[in-house]
């Protein structure tokens, strides 16, 4: 399946008050202040996202972005591939590159991640 | 009054004479023809009424179905039509309110209908279905209804009678869609308008019943819809014309049972008005049935396809919904870091969150399949299945297992059971979906227990899985909030764990697999989640501090464990833990071997574990003393170790304090001793320790005070099958002649367990021997069989202040049950009592093991250790404590060796 229209969620790492960095950050952590963006960085990442095209769906900790594939391929200069559900594993959509970043604004956006699939039990 | 159309119906005078009302006890079907209308009747009367002005809606031979204006009613019949409401309720569920029509005279006639009718009855109210069945089917096997056997299992129905229902609570549930797509036939109102009998939420397409593929005019293009109307963007053919209408509503069984629904969104572009898996739709009345009264909110996350956004699902509920409780009845396809961190910020804001524990699934990273969101904080909810004529046993569909993912301290999953179904396919409770998709079609194409008998397109499925016992448990939680509404999530999940029911016999599916015994087990967690039992759970009024004498302790006085010196509770380190709620706190909750032994030459740190169950929030102190085991009797001599000061504790509170420093200076280095925490505050004050003057004064107390605990300290964890050893040494008195007798009582121990007695030679020589045979001897020590029971080792000559050891070995079955089994040793001198020497066997679940000879450290499950003798085998609750102790990761099933 490769369609340009299909939708494409993905979360998005914002710079952090304090410098910490969920993206590199692998295990589980129980603290979430030094994570934190400040409502500035929140704000202008929201900004340039939606000039791009993304549709913010969601705001947590990370921001919750989707929008069709060829938005993200023309942004990030990346490829998907698909792949089928096996088992009980569902289907899933595979990037080019693990962690997109947008140039220009690494200082905003630490950088942007597909989303991990749910099944349900 | 509006002047809407009512609908009545036609009872014919019978062509036989008999009455349809007086004399129907004569029908037979026989009988049909006599009581069928006289020829031509239905036509006369039809032409009459079409002449008064109304609408015939339908008719057969024995029948008809006509409308009209209310005033058109009002004036033909000389009658007043008024419009009535009734509420009625069934146990278990929401009030439900029907509006219906009703005429002051019953039986509407006039000259010109006479001839032909005996009687002419406005419409009776009906509950609307679609072409999803309603009622739900009745298939030929054993299966549970989710608004009346649910509730009822998990005794909700007698807090719904008590008045609480989840009212004003919200709840998110996270799924694949709660709107159900369906087509309907209609007779359209006029050319411009269909009428259904419930609120449209979306309409994708109105056309002819003559199209049924779809292909011709959609007839609502540009149309719209309002309530329960639907006006078309293009005219009908004609004003009374049969269309099927393809549109999206709740499904019947939300819709007749009266629900509250609030906020229901989709998020990455997904089509909330449908629910294409079916899996949201049948999950999210398990929440309704055990509290019908909350107000659910629903964010569809995925459509069973590739578009799948668990996380921004999870973020959506939370930053929209204002939910006290979210439940997701799901896993991930990898482990997300980020969701792990929504879901500790939503706990620490105060939301309860609930998942559910997997079908056979683990939160292993590198497994293949899907990962069970396992994160300490919240809620994991199990299975057990109700036994068809009662009784349950853990169900052998549902996971249990120790987090991959949480070692540090380590998390089992599940904390809870809800009701799950078996293997192969978890059939057990009749749920609502989306009629024609999914899990309609997929759970139809087989029998039972492989499919569900039902139709692949009625809009019913039989199944559960995990994904039904998260959203009964978030019922529960709804009905506690009800009744308590500033209770915390850490509060919450503790009265559930408290109140849950003990699931003692079945396996999950696990690795292993786990097995539920009497208490905390690893298959079942607490136990089965009980409606009336949390609800009920804390003391009205009152501030009520306990510690707890075991795990099986609720607080509840007197306590009913047998063992009452291994309280979890009491827990001796000897170094001062970072972070101790982290370490010692709820994620550990079912855990009793955190201590450390007493380490002598240096000072130790004491925690306690404490709770409230009661509804008032209070303070109160906790003091630590320890003493010898032969001077429970005389609590004067006990040394207090020290005081802390609990403040706040708030109603269901589960806290750890600490720590209390155990100096050096009074930690002995011989013998063992116990330790012994008491709670006192102003409303629940200790007990008097001037009244205790004897063993059973102190055993009683322990017993019926839930604010005193006692630890044994030198409690031995062992894996069955497993062997190990402690000493002690008999210590003689000063001066020649004296005769010590050791009693050692193993009568606790398990059938076919081994124990060895091995002592000094020279004390053997001169002693008799009962129930003990010599297996060994050297120059200098003996070693002897016990043969079970107490046996007896008399008259031994000890010399002055000699002090010899004396090293018992045991080891215990395999497939010995969990439990406490002491090895207790007395010691007489010269015939009196002179002390006691109690050794605790503990068999309990073990998440570790430990390889005395090589040092390495093996998950449960690893081949390698049914390679390794019983002796080298060592349980770990978690992988540090065996890190502490000097073992290496096993590079095959932990990785990460040092080797």
């Amino acid at each position: 399946m490769n369609n340009k229209q299909n939708i494409i969620m993905a979360s998005v790492y914002l710079k952090s008050k304090s410098g910490s960095s969920l993206l590199k950050t692998a295990g589980p952590v129980q603290n979430i202040e030094p994570y934190i963006a400040d409502e500035e960085t929140i704000n202008k990442a929201v900004e340039i996202l939606e000039e791009k095209g993304f549709k913010i769906e969601a705001k947590g900790i990370t921001l919750s972005i989707s929008a069709p594939q060829e938005v993200f391929e023309k942004t990030f200069n990346v490829e998907f591939s698909y792949k089928k559900a096996e088992k009980d594993m569902p289907g899933i959509i595979i990037c080019s590159k693990q962690i997109m970043n947008i140039k220009g604004y690494e200082h905003i956006i630490e950088g942007v991640k597909l989303m991990t699939a749910g099944v349900p039990f | 009054m509006t002047n809407e159309k009512v609908m009545a119906s036609v009872a014919f005078k019978t062509r036989s004479g008999m009455s349809l009302f007086d004399d129907f006890n004569k029908f037979s079907f026989e009988k049909l023809d006599e009581f069928k209308p006289k020829s031509n009747s239905v036509e006369k009367l039809i032409d009459t009424l079409k002449q008064e002005g109304f609408e015939i809606e339908s008719q057969t031979d024995v029948g008809v179905s006509f409308s009209g204006p209310r005033k058109l009613f009002e004036s033909s019949f000389n009658t007043k039509v008024n419009k009535r409401e009734a509420m009625f309720q069934s146990a278990g569920r929401a009030q439900q309110k029907i509006m219906f029509n009703e005429a002051i005279n019953h039986n509407l006639l006039n000259d010109k209908v006479s001839p032909f009718a005996e009687a002419i009855k406005l419409a009776i109210p009906g509950i609307p279905f679609h072409n999803a069945v309603h009622p739900a089917p009745n298939p030929p096997y054993y299966f549970i209804d989710v608004t009346n056997e649910v509730p009822n299992l998990l005794n909700a129905n007698a807090v719904h009678t008590a008045g609480f229902n989840g009212n004003g609570v919200r709840i998110s549930m996270i799924d694949t869609g709660i709107i159900t797509r369906v087509t309907e036939t209609h007779t359209s109102t006029d050319s411009a308008h269909v009428n259904t009998d419930h609120t449209v939420r979306h309409v994708y397409g109105v056309w002819l019943s003559s199209d049924p593929g779809h292909t011709g005019t959609n007839y609502f293009t540009g149309g719209s819809f309002s309530g329960n109307t639907i006006t078309l963007g293009s005219s009908l053919p004609g004003g009374s014309t049969s269309v099927e209408t393809v549109y999206s509503c709740l499904h019947p069984h939300y819709l007749s049972n009266g629900y509250t629904f609030d906020d229901i969104r989709a998020v990455g572009g997904l089509d909330v008005n449908r629910d294409e898996y079916g899996h949201g739709t049948a999950e999210a009345a398990n929440i309704l049935g055990v509290a019908p009264g909350a107000t659910l909110s629903f964010v569809k996350y995925s459509n069973g396809a590739w578009s799948n956004f668990p996380l921004a699902g999870f973020q959506a509920a939370v930053q929209h919904q204002n939910p006290d409780i979210i439940t997701c009845s799901w896993g991930t396809s990898s482990y997300d870091n980020l969701l792990h961190l929504e879901i500790v910020n939503a706990v620490s804001n105060g939301t309860v969150v609930i998942f559910s524990a997997g079908n056979g699934h683990t939160d292993n990273p590198g497994a293949w399949s899907a990962k069970v969101v396992s994160t300490p904080d919240l809620i994991s909810v199990g299975g057990a299945y109700p036994i068809n004529g009662g009784g349950f046993r853990a169900s052998n569909y549902s996971s249990s297992f120790d987090s991959f993912m949480f070692t540090s301290p380590q998390r089992h999953c599940p904390d809870v059971a809800g009701l799950v179904g078996e293997t192969p396919r978890g059939v057990l409770i009749m749920l609502p979906t989306e009629p024609g998709n999914g899990m309609d079609i997929d759970l139809s194409s087989e029998a039972f227990p492989s499919g569900d008998n039902t139709g692949s397109n009625d809009g019913w499925c039989v199944c559960s899985g995990t994904s039904a016992s998260a959203p009964q448990t978030a019922g529960i939680a709804a009905l506690l909030l009800e009744k308590y509404p500033n209770l915390t999530p850490n509060a919450i999940k503790n009265i559930l764990q408290n109140s849950a029911r003990d699931i003692t016999t079945g396996n999950t599916n696990s690795i292993g697999p786990d097995t539920a015994a009497v208490g905390w087990d690893a298959a079942t967690g607490f136990g089965l989640v009980d409606a009336n039992a949390a609800v009920n759970y804390l003391n009205a009024s009152q501030f009520n501090c306990y510690i707890r004498d075991s795990i099986l302790d609720n607080g509840t006085e007197p306590v009913t464990a047998n063992r009452l010196y291994t309280s979890p509770d009491i827990i001796v380190r000897n170094e001062p833990v970072l972070n101790p709620q982290d370490e010692l706190g709820m994620t550990v909750k079912y855990r009793h071997d955190l201590s450390d032994e007493a380490e002598d030459g240096q000072d130790n740190y004491v925690y306690l574990r404490v709770q409230n169950r009661g509804t008032v929030t209070g303070d109160c102190t906790a003091t630590v003393y320890f003493t010898d085991p032969g001077m429970f009797a005389n609590p004067a001599s006990w040394t207090n170790i020290g005081q802390i000061t609990i403040e706040d504790l708030e109603p269901g509170e589960f806290r750890v304090v600490g720590p209390i420093v155990w100096s050096d200076a009074d930690i002995t280095s011989t013998g063992h001793f116990c330790l012994i925490s008491i709670l006192d505050s102003a409303t629940d004050p200790a007990p008097d320790l001037t009244t205790i003057s004897s063993d059973a004064d102190f055993v009683n107390m322990v017993r019926n005070k839930n604010n005193v605990a006692w630890k044994n300290i030198r409690i031995n964890d062992l894996i069955p099958g497993g062997s190990s050893s402690h000493s002690f040494y008999i210590e003689g008195p000063s001066g020649s002649g004296h005769q010590a007798d050791l009693h050692i009582d193993i009568s606790s121990l398990p059938a076919g367990s081994s124990v060895m007695v091995k002592t000094v030679k020279r004390l053997i020589d001169s002693a008799s021997l009962s129930n003990l045979t010599i297996t060994n001897e050297s120059s200098i020590y003996s070693t002897l069989n016990h043969l079970g029971g107490t046996a007896i080792i008399d008259d031994m000559n000890i010399k002055s202040n000699e002090k010899s050891k004396v090293t018992i070995y045991y080891s215990v079955p395999e497939g010995t049950p969990d439990g406490d089994y002491p090895i207790i040793a007395t010691l007489y001198i010269d015939g009196a009592n002179v002390g006691r020497y109690t050794t605790v066997v503990r068999v309990s679940h073990f998440a570790f093991v430990g390889n005395r000879n090589s040092r390495e450290l093996h998950r449960k499950g690893c081949s390698w250790i049914d390679r390794m003798s019983a002796y080298n085998k060592i349980p770990f609750g978690d992988i540090d404590r065996g890190h502490k102790q000097g073992f290496d990761n096993c590079a095959y099933c932990l990785g990460n060796s040092k080797r």
